[in-house]
């Protein structure tokens, strides 16, 4: 009885955290959605699913706003999530295999990067992509490859390119980091074995690394989606969502609905929408994972 | 089971990252999202030196946004007060982010800038400040420029006490330019004297952001288009796609600006130093005030600064900014209102209004223009600014204006900049839209 209690003790201030920090903004984050609320003028009644609606289905501007953004959160989840796994997990393979003098080097190298804050990243990257005396340009030119500056900051597609090397260049060092002590837990003797055996790179990989770090690379795709979904500061900072709106993400429509607007309520309704999506999205890729498991 | 729920926990927890994500601070912890920024946070710093002397002094609070280089001279004015006082004390705080933090916290004074005030106003989030007027001693209608009354003025009274006014302002490099141009046919001349396709030099630099508000409210401003109908902005007219079809002709049919720049490249390209024609250059720009001391740096003697050219059209026409005092409309206690009232006539004594005009801004309050005036070499800016107050035109006087720009600065100002072949009707989509999201905005 005693030890339950004392264990009630140690747990109690996560739960107190929880649910001031977690459980009440989001009921509270929820209880909005479901008002006209303004971020000057308060709480101006219950509206029902009016938001929702507003946000999904009328022809407001909250609609267009939200479509926009979701379309263009999308293609930044498309164009980044591959290269962030995928490249990831070639970095990590390509460390595994070099010698152990060098290995913690180019780790530290690789992931260096990611303790560098997104204000800076955007700075680097602009100095480097801008269109008009961009260091890339300048030097694409003097070596005769281009004869006119490529617009990479200003103009489409061109600025995707630009966010989405910029976002792996920041971000790839940590998944690669999971993917390394991942394949650390591989057992060197399956390696040997099949060695032995004249398996070449495809087959190891097909048989023993895969299978070994399936775990770690499911949880890579999901945090990685999560992540991408949530971006804003790269955009913010390096095309302040432009040109136009084509680069503006879900979070910076919500951001402005919200600050800019004063619709906390509309936001809030965006938000839940939003939280809905990536959940789904998680959802649908646990049962993937799961019914592949079942077929084998 | 347990995969069933470690999936259900997975899935809140997305829910929970999407749903910090709404306010633009969150931290996620992989991978695109994890932005640490605090780029919105911005610095703030505070009277804090002072902080102690406050004693049994009334309070009054003050937030305003100057973070940058004129965050110290506004300082100047507040500690200044604060020593002069024994009855109250100004805490100051100077925050990037201080329109959001006077709107969720409780100030009692803020600097507000001129297109701001309407919508400040309509809200109900401005207190009318006649009275504090009286017993400071000051006249909206005598002591400051006229232009202030567009603004700063409602049917329902006085909303505001004007501190400045910026007005966009024409800089050329006297190495390039023999004789400012004044008109468009000018500066279609000055391309051919520059060269420009072959030398990369070009007259001006349209900016795909940056002062590009600006730009487009010159081309409607010297075009005499009316964009404004009731409480919204009217972008859907003939009149207006005219304006921007010669903008997007500047670029693309006569070439005195580089197609596609980028953000502050109009400015960029006037202090460019590169000698060779990898990069554009231009020979004149038209921006802030607030860019003079850097130019000059840069430029030093070849700096020119001259009146603002009819590119457009015959219709005197300089697109402006200001920023105001105004007080919380949750103020009501008379303490704190007399002590406001002891501030206001403190800051708009002369001398002590000069220690603005000291951080490059131009005063509008009558008396220390006259001061400025005195001394041109000092304030070479601000009087050149005086030359224009005339001309000036802040956006106008409605509610969520700024909201309503919006998509004009950034969907319709990207389309003219970036179209080669143009079309009206592709314009007049875009301004159909901007006119739709405006009218919204209005009606909230």
């Amino acid at each position: 009885m005693k030890r339950k209690s004392t264990g009630t003790w140690f747990i109690l201030p996560f739960i107190i955290f929880f649910v001031a920090f977690w459980l009440v903004p989001f009921a509270y984050g929820i209880f909005m959605s479901v008002t006209k609320y303004s971020l000057v003028k308060g709480n101006q009644g219950f509206v029902g699913l009016d938001n929702y609606i507003k946000v999904l289905f009328s022809s407001s501007m909250y609609h267009k706003s939200f479509w926009q953004g979701m379309k263009n959160t999308v293609v930044f989840v498309l164009l980044t999530t591959p290269c962030l796994v995928l490249g990831s997990l070639a970095l990590a393979l390509l460390l595994d295999r070099l010698p152990d003098r060098v290995r913690g080097i180019f780790r530290t190298i690789y992931f260096a990067s990611y303790a560098v804050s997104v204000t800076a990243v955007a700075a680097v990257f602009i100095w480097l992509m801008k269109g008009n005396g961009g260091y890339l340009n300048n030097l694409m030119i003097h070596m005769g490859i281009i004869k006119k500056a490529i617009p990479w900051m200003e103009q489409q597609p061109f600025v995707w390119v630009s966010l989405t090397i910029a976002t792996i260049w920041w971000t790839i060092g940590y998944n690669m980091m999971l993917f390394v002590n991942a394949l650390n837990e591989i057992d060197t003797q399956l390696y040997e074995a099949s060695a032995i055996d004249g398996a070449s790179f495809w087959r190891q990989f097909r048989y023993i690394i895969f299978p070994g770090i399936k775990n770690v690379f499911f949880f890579v795709l999901m945090t990685t989606i999560i992540a991408s979904f949530n971006v804003y500061g790269q955009p913010r900072l390096m095309t302040q969502g432009g040109p136009g709106d084509s680069t503006k993400p879900l979070i910076m429509m919500i951001t402005s609905t919200i600050m800019d607007r004063n619709e906390l309520g509309v936001g809030s309704a965006m938000t839940i929408l939003m939280g809905i999506v990536i959940v789904l999205c998680s959802v649908g890729q646990y049962y993937m994972t799961k019914e592949k498991d079942e077929l084998k | 089971m347990k995969k069933q729920i470690a999936a259900l926990l997975s899935a809140v927890m997305a829910l929970s990252l999407a749903g910090c994500g709404g306010n633009g601070t969150s931290t996620a912890t992989t991978a695109a999202g994890r932005e640490k920024t605090t780029e919105a946070g911005g610095a703030a710093a505070g009277t804090e030196g002072k902080k102690a002397d406050s004693g049994d002094k009334t309070k009054i609070t003050f937030i305003n946004g100057f973070t940058g280089g004129d965050g110290a001279f506004m300082s100047k004015i507040v500690d200044g007060f604060n020593d002069s006082q024994d009855k109250y004390y100004v805490e100051q705080l100077q925050d990037a982010d201080h329109y959001t933090k006077f709107k969720s916290d409780n100030f009692d004074m803020l600097i507000i800038h001129a297109d701001w005030i309407s919508t400040y106003h309509a809200m109900g989030l401005l207190r009318e400040v006649s009275d504090i007027y009286d017993k400071a001693g000051l006249s909206f209608e005598n002591d400051y420029h006229p232009v202030t009354q567009t603004y700063a003025k409602y049917d329902d009274g006085v909303f505001a006490f004007p501190l400045d006014l910026y007005a966009e302002t024409f800089f050329y490099n006297k190495e390039l330019v023999e004789t400012p141009p004044k008109n468009y046919e000018d500066m279609v001349a000055l391309r051919d004297q520059l060269d420009s396709e072959n030398t990369q030099v070009y007259p001006m630099g349209l900016p795909l952001t940056g002062d590009h508000q600006w730009a487009w409210m010159t081309a409607l401003g010297q075009s005499g288009c009316n964009w404004v109908e009731g409480e919204h902005i009217k972008m859907d007219t003939e009149e207006v796609c005219d304006a921007f079809m010669k903008v997007n002709a500047l670029i693309y049919k006569d070439h005195l600006s580089a197609p596609g720049l980028g953000d502050q490249d109009h400015y960029n390209t006037f202090v460019n130093e590169s000698t060779d024609n990898a990069n554009v250059k231009s020979a004149v720009c038209l921006t802030g005030p607030w860019k003079y001391t850097t130019a000059k740096e840069i430029l030093g003697d070849n700096l020119g600064i001259g009146t603002l050219p009819q590119i457009y059209g015959d219709t005197p026409c300089v697109p402006a900014g200001g920023h105001t005092f105004g007080v919380s409309a949750a103020v009501t206690d008379e303490n704190k209102i007399d002590g406001i009232a002891a501030f206001m006539k403190y800051a708009y004594e002369p001398e002590v209004m000069l220690n603005w005009a000291d951080s490059g801004q131009a005063p509008i309050h009558l008396a220390t223009m006259e001061k400025v005036k005195e001394d041109p070499e000092k304030y070479p800016v601000a009087n050149v600014n005086y030359g224009i107050f005339d001309q000036a035109m802040i956006l106008p006087a409605i509610y969520n204006i700024r909201e309503q720009v919006k998509y004009v600065n950034s969907n319709v100002w990207s389309l003219v900049l970036q179209t080669p072949d143009l079309t009206r009707e592709q314009l007049m989509e875009e301004l159909k839209n901007a006119t739709e999201i405006a009218i919204e905005l209005s009606e909230q």
